[in-house]
């Protein structure tokens, strides 16, 4: 069984990394499909041609793209260098660290949200399958789902912070954070995060509603749930340990399915909440042509991508021997 | 009657519910003047001023990287300069007022400058901030090395001596108008510690200059927290023991100007400046904040490009100017807080030529000139055409500007009714960059933000074609004679002369269709006092701007 799942995981790994590899490249010659270059976003008119070549050449631009290409590719893979923001004039590794635990902390707490109402509101809508609290569920459920995330927050901020004045709006924490005391530091970060989150985690969780429900329905009419109640076991028991163990297997994959979608996510809500994330970072990169950050960040997503289904592939392959063949 | 669309309209579905929720302004309307004779009470110091900016600045040091408008605005107030621009540009060039320097005298041919520094300017560890720093900012400003994007404006310096501690010369290559205004582009650095590392490291270290960082401005850096906030404290040694008046300053970094102006009248901000012109037109009315208006430096404009046959004739270039309702598109997207363009040296400038009749709107006398050129709707596609060819071109603006769109679609349906057809695209502006440097265009629509030097060298002369910002390759060798010489040994009447030939010629030309020159609208809290945001500074004499205490 062992050397199945092992033989399976290595498979998975080696076409995870070649999966990587393509992204990357992809990305690397996409970004440089569109006209233009970030000397070009200088605005100043007394900006002279041999002022912008300088540029060009300090950042290696005026080489061919392929020459290019190379060299990055090899400062990566070879010596784990991302190279140096065009725009921060920062090693991008750098930038990467200070943004990093703040896109942890929101979508850790994010996906803590998602799951905890997700799977909530999803068994209490399986329960109650057909009632006007699944129906009600449900549609709450897809509106959630459907609706735009810039737009929830927006109105979110609108609502909670410009006219009820209940929380902050926006950014990390407020501006003498740093003189108070651990306990209201904590306090003050947390009434930062509530919103953001909140907002991140409904679309999310809208999904993992129906998606429960529907798993757990599925499982629920099994025979072996009927033979489970016929001998007389609480409900309860019946759902958390029979129903929901077997309907888990779809969930799982979800949740890894879920990693990719929070660093995208959290593009939109760090820019509205003005979170100083990697979503955010991600953002400034594209609109200033930073090439060295635009492909650091987009390799991040990516590993997340990868990361995500071959975490789900695996937990999938050791709940379900099958999927290993 | 042209229709003119409501520019909201235009705006994306989450920008306008999110007008509709934050319900922002129309709140008291007033000009910087109107301010400063408002100014109740007496100034008090002390208290915290609360400031919105969209960017992060990028470091602290001027010399690398290039440096934005938000960053220079924040080194302003950390760093003093040799002198301090006035923004008197109604009836001459800028005068200059005493900052390190507090007199200054030429020798008679103009050419040497004899400067006496104040001897009570202190960098915040302390140390005398004396001559030899100036010395040594200049030779960091023209180094190589560092490649300083300003450093042509040090072109006609030949020397910079220090005599003693507090007297300076500057030797200048020839006389001319600009040359006070060039020798105080930049502030001044701090030779002591950032000496310590050489020119070569700087552009690979930024971060060397935020922990070595001694400041001689009316503030200091207490704190930066990237995408955060920038907090400023009062500098203690700064040499007038009087100012500033406002003991902190916090600059938070939110990128959305809709939060910005959100937090604006939840009190959490103090000032936001470049509010959108379409967040004014709504009628509710906040008690706690104020608008105030000033004219913003800049003009927009439809650049054509020369060489493209179409517009290659100056006859053509005037009919279009003439088939467009430029009024219309200053009533129907300004609201009232723009004027008609007619020059690239701004109305409210010492030289702008006030002779220039504005090109009239008038579509029938527009046709007529371009049927006398051969114009005519041969196959009744309601499409002007010559030797088959259509009157069709393309006309580019920056999708980041919604006004400016607005603009492209009501020129659209302007030219229209006299038989252009017009494709409008609107691109990110590093792409739009790239088609307009590579002359890769047949018309954008853009805006200048016209410096107080006045030169038009790099918009319009025929040597700024390839590589400078001529972009539609216009030339007229009349044209490049009276720039050159604006760029010599003038006195005041015949560089007002020369400057208003040049403003006559380009007007006659029309490379470019001026379309307005606009207002900036600034949202400052009540509680703040003194303020008087400008086209040179929307924070200008910020350490004079004072507080009303919290009620």
């Amino acid at each position: 069984m062992y050397g199945s799942m092992a033989s399976f995981a290595f498979r998975r790994l080696g076409a995870s990394l070649l999966l990587f590899l393509i992204v990357l490249t992809l990305t690397f010659f996409l970004i440089r499909l569109a006209p233009g270059d970030p000397t070009l976003l200088i605005e100043d008119p007394r900006v002279s041609a041999d002022y912008r070549e300088s540029l060009k050449d300090h950042w290696g631009l005026d080489k061919p793209v392929f020459v290019q290409y190379v060299n990055w590719m090899t400062a990566v893979v070879l010596h784990a260098d991302w190279g140096v923001s065009i725009e921060h004039r920062r090693p991008v590794a750098d930038l990467l660290a200070d943004r990093i635990p703040a896109t942890v902390l929101l979508a850790g707490v994010a996906l803590i949200i998602q799951y905890i109402t997700g799977l909530g509101l999803g068994i209490a809508a399986a329960r109650r399958a057909g009632t006007r609290t699944d129906h009600l569920l449900r549609a709450g459920s897809l509106l959630l789902y459907a609706l735009p995330v810039f737009w929830t927050g927006l109105m979110a901020l609108s609502l909670f912070s410009y006219r009820l004045h209940w929380l902050p709006g926006g950014l990390m924490h407020s501006i003498d954070a740093a003189e108070l005391g651990l306990a209201a530091r904590l306090l003050d970060l947390l009434r930062h995060l509530l919103l953001p989150s909140l907002i991140l985690a409904a679309a999310s969780a809208g999904a993992t509603v129906r998606f429960t429900r529907n798993s757990l329905l599925e499982v629920l009419g099994r025979d072996y749930i009927r033979t489970a109640r016929a001998k007389g076991l609480t409900e309860k028991r019946v759902i958390w340990v029979h129903a929901l163990r077997n309907a888990a297997t779809p969930l799982v994959q979800l949740l890894g399915l879920s990693l990719p979608f929070l660093l995208s996510g959290s593009l939109i809500v760090e820019v509205v909440f003005s979170w100083p994330g990697l979503g955010r970072l991600a953002w400034e990169s594209v609109l200033s042509r930073d090439y060295p950050v635009i492909l650091a960040t987009t390799a991040l997503s990516g590993v997340l991508v990868i990361v995500g289904n071959l975490l789900a592939d695996l937990c999938q392959a050791g709940l379900d021997p099958r999927v290993r063949e | 009657m042209v229709p003119t669309p409501n520019p909201i309209v235009r705006l994306g579905t989450p920008t306008l519910l999110a007008i509709a929720f934050f319900a922002i302004i129309g709140c008291d309307e007033k000009t910087a003047s109107d301010s400063q004779a408002a100014v109740a009470g007496s100034p008090k110091s002390g208290g915290t001023l609360v400031i919105g900016s969209g960017d992060d600045i990028s470091g602290v040091n001027q010399l690398v990287p290039a440096t934005d408008a938000f960053t220079q605005s924040i080194l302003d107030r950390l760093f003093l300069s040799l002198l301090d621009e006035r923004p008197d540009l109604a009836d001459h060039p800028p005068t200059f007022g005493p900052q390190i320097a507090k007199s200054w005298d030429w020798s008679k041919d103009h050419l040497t400058l004899n400067l006496t520094l104040r001897d009570d300017a202190f960098w915040s560890d302390g140390v005398p901030l004396t001559a030899e720093d100036v010395v040594w900012t200049w030779e960091a400003q023209t180094s190589p090395e560092l490649a300083w994007i300003q450093a042509s404006s040090k072109d006609n310096i030949a020397s910079v001596e220090a005599l003693d501690a507090t007297s300076l010369r500057v030797q200048f290559k020839e006389k001319n108008d600009s040359q006070l205004w060039d020798l105080n582009e930049g502030v001044i650095l701090p030779k002591h510690l950032w000496s310590q590392l050489p020119f070569s490291k700087w552009l690979l270290d930024l971060d060397w200059f935020v922990e070595n960082l001694v400041v001689s401005g009316a503030y200091r850096l207490e704190s930066w927290e990237r995408q955060q906030q920038i907090v400023l404290r009062r500098n203690d040694l700064y040499f007038d023991p009087g100012l500033p008046m406002i003991e902190r300053l916090v600059f938070r970094i939110v990128p959305q100007k809709l939060n910005q102006i959100g937090q604006l009248l939840s009190g959490e901000l103090d000032f936001v400046n470049n509010i959108p012109i379409s967040e004014a037109a709504s009628k509710d009315r906040t008690d706690s904040v104020e608008l105030r208006t000033y004219w913003a430096g800049q003009y927009n404009f439809i650049c054509w490009n020369v060489t493209h046959p179409l517009f290659a004739e100056a006859e053509t270039r005037q009919a279009l100017t003439m088939a467009i309702d430029r009024k219309a598109l200053i009533d129907s997207l300004w609201f009232g807080r723009a004027k008609l363009s007619t020059s690239p040296i701004l109305s409210s400038t010492w030289a702008h030529n006030r002779a220039l009749e504005p090109w009239p709107y008038d579509p029938k006398e527009s046709l007529a000139r371009l049927s006398a050129q051969g114009w005519s709707d041969s196959d009744g596609d309601d499409i002007l055409d010559k030797n088959g060819e259509p009157f069709s071109f393309e006309l580019l603006t920056n999708s980041s500007s919604s006004i400016r769109i607005d603009a492209t679609v009501m020129i659209q349906e302007q030219l229209r009714r006299i038989g252009i057809e017009v494709k409008v695209r609107s691109l990110g502006f590093g792409s739009l960059s790239a088609l307009v440097s590579d002359h890769d265009f047949d018309a954008f629509l853009l805006g200048w933000t016209a410096d107080t030097s006045l030169d038009q060298t790099s918009i319009f002369h025929t040597d700024s074609i390839d590589g400078a910002s001529n972009f539609g390759g216009y030339s007229n060798p009349e044209l490049d004679r009276l720039i050159d010489l604006t760029n010599t040994d003038l006195d005041f009447d015949d560089r007002t002369n020369v400057l208003h030939e040049i403003q006559a010629i380009i007007h006659h030309d029309q490379p470019y269709t001026f379309l307005w020159e606009s207002k900036r609208l600034a949202g400052i809290s009540k509680r703040v006092q003194g303020a008087t945001p400008n086209a040179l500074d929307a924070l200008y004499k910020i350490e004079t701007w004072w507080l009303l205490p919290d009620s």
